[in-house]
């Protein structure tokens, strides 16, 4: 079944045009990468989805309820969190802090604090630790666990290797495939064409703002993929 | 001297309510709104109207307060939500035109006299304890300053240890990301602004009971309540104290000079803070002593 | 290289010339009026002419340099005081009003030296614990005696007539002096640097644009035009009670004014002054109610309209009636851009 599906999108800055007439959907514990070069329009995408940016047309539905209308909080009350570029922390609060904000989507499910130390030991030294003082990859086990704090039916995620060593790249990815295995879709922006192959269920390919690929993983290559990312395919592969 | 500096610190309880809602403005929303002072006379003149139909002074604080939450939401809603957007500067015309509007209603509403709570508490407002050494500390100052200390670590304990402080803190933080987070940022910046007016009617409650107030006496608490800020500097309220301690000294220094040298010997500490805290302040005169030295 | 396209650069128009005729009419009418309406109205003319330099002074602050200032009521007071001190010691009251610009000049500059690198909020109520320290200190001074006050009384020395139109030419030359003094600047390479500042401060600085020097330029010519509004109201008015100098009630005035007119424009400044002083004759006796009304003026205008009339009226006109930009426009091209 569908859980988060965009339609048609457009989104611009002021008049210039970021993401053009681009469709996505995924299914429950599916993992969804979207690849591209910078200036692609991924993140102007994931934040229009999310509502942080007005999307200039296009629809958003998650589990089948077309959220397209409401303001980024009721979206987020709505099951769908945004794992920002730079992870966004709030630096002067410390980690349990803000892991309790990301309760502020008042959802029932699986997620407290106690059930992210529990998975994350790591994270559990730090409790009182101000979030601004953390390595990126504390950073960003941090963020990833306030969105599940939010118990959301879909994750995305900005960027999510960028700024990180590659320990900690592994160390969140492995964290992801959990989150996955819990049947929560990810939408996942990814600079690293190999580590999307690797991970990815689907894979969108953008290029000045419009989809140029999408593929299944096992059913294309890096090669593939660097070329639509500069446009040099047109059409679907899959 | 143990007098003086006795009296100061009471005083500087007074101005420690003063400035405490401005003060938590400024660090949650970072406006400045200049519409304090005539806010605060605003709840000064309800405490009095309620006062004048014998409902006890406590059930008045809590209605204005209440009042005042309400207009502190409103005004969010009405005016600096929509200021905010547009830069640093509208936020301050649109509460300084604000503050020319309120004062002025005041007037016509309620004419050019004096008004003071101090009737509605009896002995209260001249009665005092005496400390060994035949020192004698009004009890009212000793009961606001006692009020001053509450309320900084009521907001302070809001803001650190309940659900609404952390969104309060996030939302001054990083908006955009509060609300990915499912916080309503409008609404929870309109509850923040509905409790720096709260503090207010504490701030009219304490000027009513040690003295007596007039449409425009607004203007004069905005400037006592910035001073005290700025002398305090920002980050946490606690700082607000040690402002308004350094400001009632200062002034109280400035009356032993001088008769008239009471409110000049605030200013003089306000500037003094302001030419230590920058260091631009120092770069721009560093010239100017190089050239002092070399001649 | 390619050819380059030839560009005609201009920056006067044909607006532009009958702004600055109709400019120059005004200002010989304000002469005439002694012969035209006697002395009454030239007490109102002066009024007006302050307004005007207060509103363009307080506008060249918050609109070009991005400072809100509550306590310019420094300037104007000190001023007026300065003239009182000076006249008290034997100087002519003219040659007084003069000298007291001069003084407004010099402790902006001091001021500045300090005060501008205070921020926004910071630097607005900064300005009024100045210009309350002032109040408080003139204050002290025996010959004000507190609140009481004292008049400039040498200028009994000249007869009403003279004195009335004698005024109103001062303030006409002095006013017209120092808006030209902007309107230069505004023209010059300081001009395109406030202007640039203006529209982004954090762009101006990014192109290498002295911010600091260019915020003090304007800073102290905004003290000085404020210091000759309170030098020249004094000397129309002649009575100097410090509450009615240093009062916040001007910073209402200024701040209706520019907001009304349009933050940024000195043509908007210039209507708002007009607005202001048609306002202040029809409704100036209703007291407080009043300045209820200019207040919620002011804040509908900060929230709904921060162009004021002049963004109503300044697109409908073909080009700048004070052009302080310049036009570039392809020579055998009708079609003409700004920037």
């Amino acid at each position: 079944m569908t859980v988060l599906s965009a339609q048609n999108m457009s989104a611009a800055h002021g008049q210039l045009s970021a993401v053009q007439d681009v469709d996505l959907s995924l299914v429950a514990g599916e993992m969804l990468f979207v690849v591209g070069a910078n200036g692609a329009g991924k993140t102007t995408l994931l934040r229009s989805i999310s509502g942080d940016h007005r999307q200039s047309q296009g629809t958003v539905t998650l589990s089948g309820v077309d959220i397209s209308c409401h303001p980024a909080h009721l979206r987020a009350r709505s099951g769908l969190a945004l794992v920002p570029e730079g992870r966004r922390l709030f630096a002067d609060l410390t980690v349990r802090e803000n892991l309790l904000l990301g309760a502020s989507t008042a959802r029932s499910g699986p997620w407290s604090v106690d059930a992210i130390y529990d998975r994350s030991p790591n994270l559990a030294k730090l409790d009182q630790s101000l979030a601004g003082k953390l390595s990126g990859g504390e950073q960003q086990a941090v963020a990833i666990g306030r969105a599940l704090m939010g118990n959301p039916v879909a994750i995305m995620l900005d960027e999510v290797s960028l700024g990180l060593s590659p320990a900690a790249v592994e160390l969140a990815y492995a964290t992801l495939a959990r989150v996955r295995d819990m049947g929560i879709a990810l939408l996942v922006v990814e600079q690293d064409l190999n580590r999307a192959l690797a991970t990815a269920d689907q894979l969108v390919v953008m290029c000045e703002g419009r989809v140029t690929l999408r593929a299944i993983a096992s059913e294309t290559d890096a090669a593939q993929l660097a070329a639509a990312s500069f446009g040099q395919t047109e059409g679907a592969a899959a | 001297m143990t007098g003086l500096i006795l009296n100061s610190v009471l005083l500087g309880g007074y101005y420690a309510i003063l400035a405490v809602g401005l003060a938590f403005m400024y660090s949650v929303m970072k406006i400045i709104n200049l519409a304090h002072g005539a806010l605060i006379i605003f709840a000064a003149y309800g405490l009095h109207l309620l006062g004048a139909m014998d409902v006890p002074l406590y059930l008045s604080i809590a209605l204005v307060g209440a009042l005042m939450f309400g207009l502190g939401m409103g005004l969010h809603a009405a005016i600096l939500s929509r200021a905010s957007s547009g830069g640093a500067l509208l936020p301050l015309l649109a509460t300084f035109g604000l503050s020319i509007l309120i004062d002025n209603l005041l007037f016509q509403v309620f004419g050019a006299d004096n008004r003071s709570l101090a009737p509605l508490v009896g002995d209260l407002s001249w009665a005092s304890f005496e400390l060994p050494g035949n020192v004698f500390v009004g009890q009212l100052s000793l009961y606001i300053l006692l009020a001053a200390i509450v309320i900084i670590a009521a907001l302070e304990a809001v803001m650190r240890f309940t659900t609404l402080g952390r969104r309060i803190q996030a939302t001054s933080q990083d908006r955009a990301t509060a609300s990915l987070l499912g916080i309503n940022t409008a609404r929870t910046a309109a509850i923040a602004t509905g409790i720096a007016l709260t503090t207010g009617v504490f701030a009219a409650a304490a000027l009513g009971l040690r003295s007596a107030w007039a449409p425009y006496s607004g203007a004069a608490q905005l400037l006592f309540a910035f001073e005290v800020v700025v002398i305090g500097g920002v980050g946490s309220l606690w700082r607000v104290l040690v402002g308004a301690m350094v400001l009632a000294i200062a002034q109280s220094i400035g009356a032993a000079i001088h008769p008239q040298g009471f409110l000049i010997g605030g200013h003089l500490a306000f500037l003094m803070a302001v030419f230590f805290r920058l260091p631009t302040w120092r770069a721009a005169f560093a010239p100017i002593a190089r050239k002092g030295v070399s001649a | 290289m390619s050819h380059p396209v030839p560009l005609n650069v201009t920056r006067g128009s044909t607006t532009a010339h009958v702004t600055f005729l109709l400019l120059a009419l005004a200002a010989l009418g304000l002469a005439a009026l002694p012969w035209i309406s006697g002395a009454g109205g030239s007490g109102r003319a002066v009024a007006l002419l302050v307004y005007i330099l207060l509103a363009v002074m307080w506008n060249a602050l918050a609109g070009f340099a991005g400072l809100v200032s509550i306590g310019q009521t420094l300037f104007f007071g000190v001023a007026a005081y300065v003239t009182i001190r000076l006249s008290n010691a034997g100087v002519d009251p003219y040659l007084a009003v003069i000298l007291a610009i001069v003084s407004g000049a010099v402790l902006g500059w001091l001021t500045s030296l300090f005060m501008l690198s205070l921020k926004d909020g910071e630097f607005a109520i900064g300005m009024w614990v100045l210009s309350s320290l002032a109040h408080l200190c003139v204050n002290l001074d025996p010959l004000i005696q507190g609140e009481t006050g004292t008049s400039l009384i040498a200028l009994n020395a000249y007869d009403i007539e003279t004195r009335n139109t004698f005024t109103l030419w001062v303030a006409l030359a002095v006013t017209v002096v120092i808006l030209a003094a902007l309107v230069v600047l505004l023209r010059s390479g300081t001009g395109a640097a406030i202007t640039a500042l203006r529209d982004d401060e954090i762009g101006a600085r990014s192109i290498g644009i002295d911010v600091m020097r260019t915020k003090r330029i304007v800073f102290v010519l905004a003290a000085t035009g404020t210091a000759a509004a309170g030098a020249l109201w004094l000397a129309s008015n002649t009575t100097f009670q410090p509450r009615a100098y240093f009062g916040v009630h001007w910073t209402a005035y200024m701040l209706f004014m520019v907001l009304v007119g349009g933050l940024g424009r000195v043509e908007g400044a210039l209507i708002g002054a007009l607005v202001f002083f048609l306002i202040e004759t029809l409704f100036g006796a209703y007291g407080a109610w009043y300045l209820v009304g200019l207040g919620g003026i002011a804040v509908v205008c900060a929230l709904f309209f921060p162009n004021g009339l002049w963004g109503l009226i300044g697109p409908k006109l073909p080009s700048d009636p004070i052009p302080t930009g310049y036009k570039i426009s392809k020579i055998h091209d009708a079609s003409w851009e700004e920037i």
